[in-house]
């Protein structure tokens, strides 16, 4: 341990000694004061623990403390204290009531520490309200207790009969109405303001004799104690602010106004309590009603899908059972049709006449067999041959094919195949049918010197490959937007148009799980359709 | 050289008569109408054809029922059938002919080249 440590710990040391020693002084300077006390709360009574309290306990020990007294207090009842009194056990006894009797054994303080006057309580059976209620009734008090003794002689002066009994203290006076041995109570109304309701007793209008609480002394005996305590009681009753109104509220002040407070602060807690339960089941109720909304919103959502995909489903269900029934009766006379046209080409003398209708018949036949195998092929639910394809190259291999298509209609083509694109598992031929078929309409859709752009990319964010085809042409009307992938609709009705084309891309991009929108270009002119692949 | 002979079994009376006129034409083919296949089986014992081609659709009796009763002849079970269908298409069965459900099926329009094509395919 370091020299410096030593130093500090030895000064604490010794600064202990010192406030140990002080206080020894101290105790020894202090003047001893023996206090009788009884049972009459709130203005003296002992708690569950035996320790003193009350208003005049309080107030005591106040005014011993800055008297320099050390005060020891003896607890007995009321009439061990007055004998203790009388004998000198006690210097002083607290909360006692002056009378001309009394008097001439003790003296008192001119100051009261509070008035206090006489009730008297009964059961509730014995029916008593009134003074004129207690003629024949047992009455109870405290022997020698100043508000028992005006009660006898109240009694007296009304000429009323009845029997008293007599207990220790003013809590064997309850006691005694509530074993059924008094049927009145006489007690202070501090006391009985405190401890009167409940048990089958009630409080009666009879109220008599009000009467000051002062602190006594053997006669001729300790009155610098006395003058001491008048001395520091009126003193504190000066200011309003005192210690003494704080002891007064404290222990009465206002019992009503302090019940009520209590009252508010409980009330103002289960307020606050219920408003925060109200709060918390808001904030649950609120956050369940988005998640509930959230979900309904997402159900709503994807009820309207499968109600969109059933629509869609009963078409091709209807598309389907008409497609095999046009096949059969198309397709027969269409065989009719070529297999005549194969004969006669062979009977009839070669001519470039005879030879063009012949070729053109087998034009319309093809034509009209087109229509019947676009029928069939969307009415079936074709199985994928699924294989990892390159977009970019995939691509490529549909304007290889259209590369012809595009330089005769003199449409200007342009690539925007962004590289590096993950590859994708689809079924190629399908793929390359839908690209196909989007460069076909974009074609029919531009007007000579066009331009079309095929483009690529990768949304990596959504994990998305988009096939785009951008047109320059017109547009398309609002009303032709919603119809695009109805089943025959087409706006090339006499342009050889069968109305299938688009159903069928729709129908193969939502195989691979894929999705098709087809919209007017934000510039306003042309439209985009925009395939969309999970990567 | 013989000429192979083809059974044409097709409720549409013209059809067999156009393929007729076009297969016979060529001079390598004698060829048989049926407009209906409930007696195809007769049909094919007396003319024995070396290849049979049967529509799908027919009012009396459908294409399938045709074929599994010239299978459960002895003196027919033998003879390759081809079935020529309006619902098929070409990208179902191949330019000359494929096989759908284990079944050889050629589909309607059907040119004679094709046809040819298919004959010499699958006849003995």
């Amino acid at each position: 341990m370091s020299p410096e440590r030593n130093i500090m710990k030895k000064i604490l040391f010794f600064l202990a000694l010192i406030l140990f020693a002080a206080n020894l002084y101290a105790a020894d300077t202090l003047i001893p004061v023996k206090v009788g006390i009884y049972e009459d709360a709130p203005l003296v009574f002992t708690g569950p623990d035996k320790n003193p309290q009350g208003i005049c306990v309080d107030l005591l020990d106040k005014i011993a403390q800055k008297e320099g007294w050390k005060i020891e207090y003896l607890y007995g009842s009321w009439p061990e204290c007055l004998e203790r009194l009388k004998s000198g056990q006690i210097d002083l006894l607290v909360d006692i009531i002056y009378t001309d009797e009394r008097s001439k054994l003790y003296d008192f303080t001119k100051e009261s520490f509070i008035s206090d006057w006489g009730e008297a309580y009964a059961t509730r059976e014995s029916g008593v309200r009134s003074i004129l209620d207690i003629k024949d009734k047992i009455v109870a008090g405290v022997s020698n207790d100043m508000f028992y003794l005006e009660f006898r002689k109240l009694t007296k002066a009304f000429n009323i009969k009845c029997k008293f009994i007599e207990a220790g203290d003013y809590p064997g006076v309850f006691r005694m109405l509530e074993e059924g041995k008094a049927d009145i109570g006489v007690v202070g109304r501090l006391y009985g303001a405190r401890y009167g309701q409940g048990h089958g007793i009630e409080r009666t209008a009879i109220v008599f004799s009000p009467q000051d609480s002062l602190v006594a002394a053997q006669k001729g005996k300790n009155q610098e104690l006395l003058e001491a305590i008048d001395r520091d009681i009126s003193l504190m009753k000066e200011d309003k602010n005192s210690y003494y109104y704080r002891v007064i509220d404290k222990w009465l002040g206002n019992a009503k106004a302090r019940r009520f407070l209590s009252f508010l602060f409980w009330f103002s807690v289960s307020a606050l309590g219920l408003l925060l339960l109200f709060i918390s089941l808001s904030v649950i109720l609120k956050t369940q009603v988005a998640r509930r909304t959230r979900d309904l919103t997402a159900a709503y959502a994807k009820l309207k899908e499968t109600q969109e995909q059933l629509i869609q489903a009963a078409k091709m269900q209807v598309v389907g059972g008409l497609a095999s029934g046009v096949a059969h009766e198309v397709k027969n006379p269409l065989t009719i049709i070529i297999q005549g046209v194969e004969y006669l080409e062979r009977k009839i003398p070669p001519d470039a006449n005879i030879r063009m209708v012949f070729g053109n018949i087998k034009n319309a036949v093809g034509r009209a067999d087109s229509i019947i195998r676009g029928l069939l092929d969307f009415s079936r639910v074709s199985k994928l041959e699924m294989t990892h394809e390159d977009v970019n190259l995939l691509c490529e291999r549909c304007l290889a094919l259209m590369k012809h298509q595009f330089d005769k209609e003199r449409i200007r083509l342009v690539k925007e195949l962004q590289p590096g694109i993950p590859g994708i598992t689809v079924d190629k031929n399908k793929i390359e049918q839908v690209v196909i078929n989007l460069l076909m309409n974009a074609l029919q859709a531009s007007s000579e010197e066009g331009r079309i752009i095929l483009r690529t990319r990768f949304e990596e964010e959504e994990g998305e490959i988009i096939i785009e085809v951008e047109d320059s042409g017109s547009g398309i009307s609002p009303e032709a937007l919603n119809k695009l992938f109805d089943p025959f609709f087409t706006t090339k009705r006499g342009k050889g148009g069968t109305g299938l084309g688009l159903s069928v891309v729709k129908n193969i991009v939502e195989m691979h799980n894929g999705k098709i929108q087809i919209r007017n270009n934000d510039s306003g002119k042309g439209a985009v359709a925009i395939v969309t692949f999970k990567a | 050289m013989l000429k192979k002979r083809i059974l044409v079994i097709d409720d549409e009376e013209v059809i067999g008569q156009m393929v007729k006129m076009n297969l016979e034409d060529t001079g390598e083919y004698a060829v048989e109408n049926l407009t209906s296949g409930l007696n195809a089986v007769g049909a094919a014992v007396a003319f024995k054809p070396d290849f049979i081609l049967l529509d799908v659709v027919m009012p009396d009796i459908d294409g399938p029922a045709v074929y599994n009763n010239l299978k459960e002849n002895k003196d027919t079970k033998d003879i390759p059938v081809v079935f020529l269908t309006a619902i098929a298409t070409d990208q179902d069965t191949g330019a000359s002919g494929g096989i759908i459900g284990g079944r050889p099926i050629l589909s309607k329009p059907i040119t004679t080249r094709k046809l040819i094509e298919c004959i010499k395919k699958y006849s003995k």
